[in-house]
């Protein structure tokens, strides 16, 4: 039988896990990832508690944390969507408006050289048909 | 005319006139300049009614002569109950008819008085809210719903009297009427309280009436055994009921003193009057209405109603008498040397009510409702005359521009004539002369006067006779002032301001008809003095005035002697000021000074009085203000410099650079705190 | 009363300082492609670890322990891929996977309908969703911020100090471990049916054993400091009451040992037993009897599994519709609320304005 405190500890060490993501990642969509990566140790927590007390009152939460985690992440990637309209990027650093005013802003570090990685993003395909080109064929 | 159908009047009269101020208030952008039609309707309509009132219950034959509507209750808490109940007796209904015949006749004067004023529709929601205020006042059977009005015509006053909004001296002025009848409020709440605390909480005319005087008939029939007093009885019984009624006394006496308060602030009594000449800054009609016919009247009306409350106590009485006739002359002096023609007609309103209250103060157990009627005659035929008086003003400054400085008139008689013949007709009831009403009204109190001098015991008789001899003496200078106000605005040669010298023509016919129906009404009122029997019948069984005697409410024969010699005097006056200001065509110039003897200062300036009213009261309090303002800056600062302190406390230790705006510097913070919050919490719980 | 002594737990303070620097060195800096060799074989490390740590106790490998072993490690590497990852089109596939390898920890926990609504529900939409999001707001190179982390020491550090501080008090709370010697002998003492297996646990020739053992149990000052919750009808301080119960019991078991005074002994031990241990016990929640066992029953007379465990219900699936619609009404009618005003946020924010930004 495996006892409750290795589910917990699992549970928590994905939590941390991505709660590391969630502070060190600058890209806003690996940010959210990680919120839902700490949901779902959340998630882990109760079901293991669930089970343990031989009720289904956590299972019932954690109903209840996808009901959130899906409201939240639609709501969130509209957010970003309408960030990345505004800033044309995907860097968290862009917003820090909300310094206290009359503090000089603190640049944020800049890496030691650039790296630029070409053919890096998945290209999906076209869909639909392709328009009349002239191929080789003829 | 069923009785129900006129009790239903009892509130269709005030409510018509609440629902036009609502309907004014509600549709004021459509209506512009077709709001007057609501308010005359409304007023029109009640007068209609009351006059049927009153009709109905003078023909009434039974004993009890009035009608009743009841409302319900409106205050339920533990022991005390205010119910509204409307109830018109003759003194209601007579009040009724004044304040709704000449507020409708006001109310059309003033919708062609005021037509070009851009502020139109709030006149008239105001006009009806007053009216609708002022007949509730009366309509009431419930002292403390009598005092809920009160304070609702003080309030419509302050509005009308501020009318013009952006002129800063209708401003102060109306801030100076509604502080000043104010204090005389605090007075009169303070009054209701003792009462409340004596009497417990019988605020309703009759249950009061009949509580106190039970208790007093009770404290003298203890304080004066019937049985013959024997040598050897014990006289500490008779000392202690004695000294019981002495108590009684003297809280009656006081809760008399505290409601008259109230009664001479709203009706401008001696040392509340000073708002009521200022108050002049109104609208002409706002000063005819409410300042000369109704509202002031409230105070003549609260003692009327409370007559049985009163006639229990001598002293107050003879306070009241003292001060009518002392407010009286005082007033008629200062008039004597005004040149504002509204102010002098202000200071005539004011002697006028100190001749009511005067009529008041001489009522006793005999006479009682003798009293009553008298001073209800003179209000009567006085919101007559002086409503004509003040609308005849307010169509010389329609047709000068606005001026009303005498001295700056002349010879009207010719350009005006319909005004010339309204305001000598008013000017001949307020000296009174015959057959003019004013002359009736006046004579009646005078012979009341003399009646209660003659028929008192005490030395209080004295008193009475030289109250009835300054009288006199203020009737002469009545006819001396208006005589010299009439003759400098309407004779000698014409004068006029320059920018209508050429055009002044008679004002309009809408202002004209109310002019030619009041004047009809001062001429012909008088002989409604015939009907006073009627009153004083009706008090006599209402009131249940102890010893009331009906032998005096019998027709005696006029003192002729009174009647004669009184008229002399007045056309004396009258002859003295044609003599002084109606021969020379330049009486009174505007550049030069009248000679400026001591007396001519003092009543100019109104004996000083609001002098000393800002240098004793006024001052003082604005020492204080100007104190409390510098206190108040102080702590301020003191805030302000208290604010900084966290400011400067977190540059200190450098707290402000943690918030750089990182998000995820606040998660690491946040994260930080956590741990460190749950290992603390660990060691509260004694587990690491 | 003793506290805990820290030094005790020292494995953890060691995995601790393991998954820091591991961690730390695996964060993405600049595509760094030097040492991918140590930095994997630490991370590696770091996760056996912890493995073995959680299973420092276990007697035997059973297939349980071996399901449970992989799911989480697979868990655990896709949450390890989604954040070291510096393409975020891969970080999305390995969310997946930790949806995937957490779902069939649901089902090891008896939940399988939770097993299937996380993968339709995560998998399925919000993994979807992102990607699609992502595709809109693609680079055509992979920039800075991608690469690049923000704080990568501070955030380490003090994570997995959280972590430790985590995993410590989940072992103070619910880890048998400390109570495992005294409480073994009794618990076997309580499962045995009949007095002679009783007498091969606690031999009544030896005097006191068990007045030992219980003893023991009330002189642990250990228990003073586990957070536990309300347990079933019995509660903390009614243990002294047990404890002496069960030694009357003893007592007259000792003196006329037959069948009925076995059987009260019996009872007592076995109150004892779940009244005191609150992890195995049912939490006094205000819910009804369909959310699970009702919380009126006295813990003994729970029914259990062998490793006193209570038994769920079978029906897991209509377990939870059950309990959704009588017990935790007003929640389920406030999270479709909340679905159908995130739907319309959804759609007003991400409306596009016809002018310029």
């Amino acid at each position: 039988m495996i006892p409750l405190t290795a589910y917990l500890s699992v549970a928590s060490l994905l939590f941390t896990i991505g709660l590391i993501g969630f502070l060190t990642r600058r890209n806003v969509i690996i940010l959210f990832l990680c919120v839902e990566l700490m949901l779902q140790g959340v998630a882990l927590n109760f079901v293991a508690f669930a089970r343990y007390q031989g009720n289904v009152t956590g299972q019932v939460f954690t109903l209840m944390i996808f009901a959130v985690a899906a409201c939240e992440s639609a709501i969130a990637l509209a957010f970003i969507l309408l960030l990345y309209r505004f800033g044309k990027s995907l860097n968290i650093s862009l917003w820090q408006s909300l310094h206290e005013p009359g503090l000089p802003v603190v640049p944020d570090q800049q890496p030691e050289e650039v790296v630029v990685l070409v053919d890096a993003m998945p290209k999906l395909p076209r869909a639909g048909i392709e328009p009349g080109f002239e191929t080789e064929e003829g | 005319m069923s009785k129900d159908l006129l009790s239903h009047f009892l509130w269709i009269i005030p409510a018509l006139n609440l629902f036009a101020c609502l309907c004014i208030t509600g549709l004021h952008r459509l209506l512009r300049t077709s709001a007057h039609l609501f308010t005359i309707t409304a007023v029109a309509a009640s007068a209609v009614l009351s006059t049927l009132i009153l009709v109905h219950l003078y023909a009434e034959q039974s004993e009890s002569k009035q009608l009743a509507y009841p409302l319900g209750s409106w205050l339920n808490i533990g022991s005390l109950t205010i119910s509204l109940n409307l109830q018109a007796d003759l003194l209601t209904a007579a009040m009724l008819f004044t304040i709704n015949f000449v507020g409708a006749w006001i109310a059309i004067f003033s919708s062609a008085y005021m037509k070009d004023d851009p502020g139109f529709a709030r006149y008239f929601a105001i006009m009806s809210l007053f009216i609708f205020c002022m007949c509730g006042l009366v309509l009431t059977t419930n002292l403390v719903i009598l005092f809920v009005f009160w304070e609702g015509v003080g309030v419509c006053s302050y509005l009308l009297i501020g009318y013009w909004i952006y002129k800063r001296s209708a401003a102060s002025a109306a801030f100076k009427a509604f502080l000043v009848t104010r204090l005389g409020d605090a007075g009169f709440i303070l009054g209701i309280l003792l009462m409340w605390f004596s009497f417990g909480s019988t605020f309703e005319y009759t249950e009061l009436f009949s509580k106190v005087s039970q208790e007093r008939t009770q404290l003298v029939r203890e304080a004066r055994p019937t049985l013959p007093i024997n040598a050897d009885a014990d006289m500490s019984e008779s000392d202690i009921a004695q000294a019981r009624l002495n108590n009684f006394d003297a809280n009656l006496l006081t809760i008399c003193l505290l409601l008259l308060c109230g009664a001479f602030g709203k009706s401008a009594q001696f040392p509340f009057h000073v708002w009521l000449p200022d108050a002049m800054e109104g609208p002409t009609p706002v000063s005819a209405l409410i300042h000369a016919a109704t509202m002031v009247t409230a105070g003549v009306y609260l003692i009327a109603r409370l007559t049985p409350l009163f006639v229990l106590s001598q002293t107050a009485l003879l306070v009241v008498a003292c001060i009518g006739a002392f407010t009286a002359l005082l007033a008629a002096l200062i008039a004597l040397t005004q040149t504002d023609l509204k102010r002098i007609l202000a200071y005539s309103t004011v002697s006028q009510l100190g001749y009511m209250f005067l009529a008041l103060g001489a009522m006793d157990a005999k006479i009682g409702s003798l009293a009553v009627a008298a001073a209800l005659f003179h209000l009567m035929t006085h919101a007559f005359f002086k409503a004509l008086l003040f609308l005849s003003a307010g169509s010389i400054m329609h047709a000068t521009a606005n001026t009303i400085d005498i001295r700056l008139l002349g010879g009207l008689r010719r350009a005006m004539p319909i005004t010339h013949i309204a305001f000598l007709i008013g000017a001949l009831a307020l000296a009174g002369i015959v057959p003019f009403s004013g002359f009736w009204s006046k004579d009646n109190i005078l012979e009341l006067m003399l009646e209660r001098a003659d028929h008192d015991q005490t030395k209080i008789a004295y008193v009475y006779y030289l109250l009835f001899g300054s009288a006199v003496l203020t009737a002469g200078l009545t006819a001396l002032y208006i005589a010299r106000a009439y003759f400098l605005t309407f004779w000698g040669r014409c004068r006029l301001p320059q920018e209508v010298s050429d055009h002044v023509h008679e004002s309009s016919s809408w202002m004209v008809i109310p002019l030619i129906v009041l004047g009809l009404g001062a001429t012909v009122a008088g002989v409604f003095g015939r009907y006073l029997n009627v009153f004083t019948d009706q008090f006599n069984t209402l009131w249940h005035v102890p010893h009331a005697s009906s032998a005096h409410n019998e027709p005696h024969s006029p003192n002729y002697v009174l009647i004669i010699s009184t008229t002399i005097i007045s056309f004396a006056a009258i002859l003295v000021a044609y003599f002084i200001y109606g021969r020379s065509s330049d009486a009174l110039n505007v550049d030069e000074q009248p000679e400026s003897g001591v007396l001519k200062d003092f009543s100019y300036n109104g004996f000083y009085i609001d002098a000393i009213y800002a240098a004793f009261i006024v001052g003082p309090l604005n020492l204080i203000a100007g104190a409390s303002r510098v206190v108040e800056q102080a702590l301020n600062g003191i805030t302000t410099i208290l604010v900084q302190l966290p400011k400067i406390m977190a540059s200190i230790l450098q707290v402000r650079a943690l918030h750089n705006g990182f998000i995820q510097f606040y998660g690491v913070s946040m994260l930080l705190g956590t741990t460190i919050f749950i290992v603390f919490m660990l060691m509260m719980l004694r587990i690491i | 009363m003793v506290r805990l002594s820290l030094i005790e737990y020292w494995q953890f303070y060691i995995l601790t300082l393991l998954g820091t620097i591991a961690v730390y060195l695996m964060l993405p800096k600049n595509l760094n492609k030097k040492f991918r060799l140590l930095r994997y074989t630490l991370m590696c490390l770091f996760l056996a670890s912890f493995m073995i740590l959680l299973f420092s106790d276990a007697q035997a490998l059973t297939i349980e322990i071996l399901l449970f072993a992989i799911f989480s490690l697979v868990a655990l590497i896709g949450a390890a891929s989604l954040v070291f990852q510096a393409n975020p089109a891969r970080s999305a596939i390995s969310f997946t996977l930790v949806v995937i390898s957490v779902s069939g920890l649901f089902l090891l926990l008896s939940a399988p309908f939770l097993m299937a609504t996380t993968i339709i529900v995560y998998a399925g939409a919000i993994i979807v969703t992102f990607l699609f999001v992502l595709m809109l707001a693609q680079q055509s190179v992979l920039l800075i911020d991608d690469v690049q982390t923000r704080l990568p020491f501070t955030a380490t550090s003090i994570s997995f100090l959280f972590f430790l501080v985590t995993v410590l008090v989940i072992q103070f709370t619910y880890s048998p471990a400390q109570l495992r010697q005294p409480l073994q002998a009794i618990y076997r003492a309580s499962l045995a049916a009949t007095p002679e297996e009783f007498n091969q646990i606690f031999d009544p020739n030896q005097l006191n054993t068990l007045d030992e053992e219980v003893s023991r149990l009330r002189n642990l000052d250990n228990l003073n400091h586990l957070i536990v919750y309300p347990m079933g009808k019995e509660s903390l301080n009614n243990i002294s009451e047990l404890i002496d119960e069960v030694k009357a019991n003893y007592t007259s078991y000792q003196l006329e040992p037959n069948e009925s005074s076995y059987l009260e002994l019996r009872a007592s031990l076995r109150k004892l037993v779940y009244a005191n241990f609150g992890r195995l016990t049912i939490s006094r929640s205000l819910s009804s009897p369909y959310s699970g066992v009702a919380s009126d029953i006295p813990s003994h007379r729970i029914e259990r599994d062998k490793a006193g465990v209570p038994v769920s219900p079978a029906n897991n699936v209509s377990a939870i519709a059950h309990s959704l619609y009588t017990d935790h009404l007003l929640s389920i009618e406030i999270a479709g609320t909340l679905l159908l005003i995130a739907t319309i946020g959804s759609v007003v924010i991400s409306q596009r304005k016809l002018e310029l930004a």
